[in-house]
């Protein structure tokens, strides 16, 4: 594949994660797509930058999309421990 | 005297690997010692007022450290004062009222510790990369601060703080991901020197931006804000709006002075307006004394993004305004805290008769939403002005006339405060018992002294600020 499919293919893969992020309303699914977002991005920028620095930025991306998942998923548990549910519009304790 | 780089890079960055020291020991000391169980707070001060202690008057040079990763400098030696010195309010404030549960101490101040040394060194970041991994190292830790109580209000305010954030490192990281492919280096020097021509480079910045525009609040993307502030601790919220906003000012300000014109200034603009205009609006119709001072921390973002367009002069008054506005804001969200019977913090409503049962505080509130709304001789006034006129120089008339007609819209809601607190009588019931704040009493007036100090006497700080811009 050439370098112009794979900035294609992790441009289309950030839209369709973001799209899905901003219209499903499981917090789960949208974790994964947060994580889809964070993949895509780092799709780019292996294919895209054949320096040695873009493959170490893509190496400490992997442990950024790491401790994000974990804030995120003890942040979710939590969640679910006090509203028994992980949709987005049942948990409204606070307005707006 | 000769310049010894080495003696100034360890004096330099004495102060911040003091607080990666004091991070660390609250988090395991009490591990191994019971006796330390419960103090982490009275260490994690002393040690961030020791780690201030170290700061003398840098000399006037800039040196890159770790190949240019960080550009330390007076600029960087004043933004880390700032950052230094909103910590050291955070834990005085969470001194006054834990808001962690029994036995999670540790943890909180060790999330906060990293938070802020993630601050610090987004703030001299010398590349796009490094400022990113800074900007994670500050969000995550402040995510899990917010939901520290394990409440319903708390983690809500958590996960949308959480969702939002971390789209929007989604997208910065997106952008950089594109830049890092159309340019040899992601630090700001050569990305200046390239100057951005192409589309994609165009929807690099712009991503780029969008992303740390989620940390500084502005409209379109504050939709976390009010939430987030109503929901987590006081505490913590003083600390989004002084030292999280702060970084993102630092970034975005890095991004948009590599324009001199041209689609990301213009789309800035409009950011700008929209941010001022529907900011001031949505705070006219809250209830909630911590949702009215979220709202007013958008409109602030939307007063500084103003100052953007100032150039250099801009730039000054963007350092005048950050300490300026971290001191109303810490000190309302201090007379907050004093007053909350609940999470979600008391309403507008709650302040009547404050005026006439604790006319000292209500006198340090008067002073902070005075200062808000810019009113003279406050500092907020002198913050706004500075502001403005460099904007006006710049020749951004229009900007700066929705500015400040959208900031007298903004007097009317801060107004509304002070009225209630004097005008209205006190509700009939007994007031609850005041619970021992004397540590958040401390803090609330010494920030009250603050506004009108840097206000009537202005000269110092600004001077201050003046000669740190020079090295950007």
């Amino acid at each position: 594949m050439s370098a112009y499919n794979l900035a294609a293919l992790s441009f289309l893969l950030f839209a369709l994660a973001a799209a899905g992020f901003l219209t499903c309303g499981s917090l789960v699914r949208m974790l994964m797509f947060l994580e889809l977002m964070l993949n895509a991005a780092n799709l780019a920028l292996v294919a895209l930058n054949p320096q040695p620095a873009s493959q170490a930025y893509a190496v400490m991306l992997f442990a950024i999309a790491a401790a994000e998942a974990g804030v995120g998923l003890a942040i979710l548990i939590t969640l679910a421990a006090n509203f028994k549910t992980l949709q987005a519009e049942n948990i409204k304790e606070l307005k707006g | 005297m000769t310049f010894d780089p080495v003696a100034y890079a360890s004096a330099a960055l004495a102060g911040p690997l003091l607080l990666v020291l004091a991070a660390f020991c609250c988090l395991l000391l009490p591990l191994f010692f019971k006796g330390l169980r419960g103090v982490q707070g009275m260490i994690s001060l002393g040690a961030v007022l020791v780690a201030l202690a170290f700061f003398r008057h840098a000399p006037p040079a800039q040196l890159a450290l770790f190949s240019g990763a960080l550009q330390v400098s007076p600029l960087s030696a004043y933004l880390w004062a700032f950052a230094m010195g909103v910590l050291a309010l955070f834990i005085a404030l969470s001194l006054a009222r834990p808001p962690a549960p029994e036995g999670s101490e540790g943890e909180y101040y060790f999330l906060a510790f990293m938070a802020v040394i993630g601050l610090l060194v987004m703030m001299a970041a010398g590349d796009l990369f490094t400022a990113f991994i800074a900007l994670e190292l500050l969000s995550l830790p402040v995510y899990a601060l917010a939901g520290i109580r394990r409440s319903k209000p708390g983690i809500e305010a958590a996960y949308k703080y959480f969702m939002l954030g971390a789209f929007g490192s989604g997208m910065t990281v997106m952008g950089i991901a594109v830049l890092n492919a159309l340019y040899p280096s992601l630090d700001f020097v050569s990305l200046k020197a390239a100057a951005p021509a192409d589309p994609l480079a165009l929807a690099g910045f712009l991503l780029v931006m969008s992303g740390f525009a989620f940390k500084t609040a502005l409209v379109p993307f504050h939709m976390w804000v009010p939430d987030a502030y109503e929901g987590a601790p006081t505490q913590v919220s003083a600390f989004m709006g002084a030292a999280v906003k702060a970084g993102g000012v630092v970034l975005l300000w890095r991004v948009f002075s590599l324009f001199d014109g041209g689609p990301v200034r213009e789309i800035f603009w409009w950011l700008t307006v929209i941010t001022a205009v529907f900011a001031n609006l949505a705070a006219l119709g809250q209830s909630g004394l911590k949702r009215l001072l979220a709202y007013s921390s958008v409109a602030h973002a939307g007063y500084i993004a103003v100052a953007f367009f100032g150039g250099t002069r801009g730039w000054e008054a963007v350092l005048y305004y950050l300490p300026v506005y971290a001191m109303a804001t810490i000190g309302a969200f201090g007379v907050t805290l004093i007053l909350e019977k609940d999470e979600k913090g008391p309403k507008i409503e709650d302040l009547a008769g404050l005026g006439r049962t604790r006319p000292w505080l209500a006198a340090a509130m008067a002073a902070f939403m005075f200062s808000l709304a810019g009113v003279p001789p406050l500092a907020g006034f002198f913050a706004k002005f500075y502001a403005f006129s460099g904007a006006v120089a710049g020749g951004y008339t229009s900007l700066v006339v929705i500015a400040v007609i959208m900031s007298a819209v903004s007097v009317f809601y801060y107004l509304r405060v002070t009225v209630i607190m004097y005008m209205k009588p006190a509700p009939a019931e007994a007031a609850a018992e005041p619970r021992p704040t004397g540590l958040a009493e401390a803090v609330v007036f010494l920030m009250a002294a603050g506004v009108l100090a840097a206000g009537l006497l202005s000269r110092p700080l600004l001077a201050l600020a003046a000669e740190a811009a020079r090295w950007f």
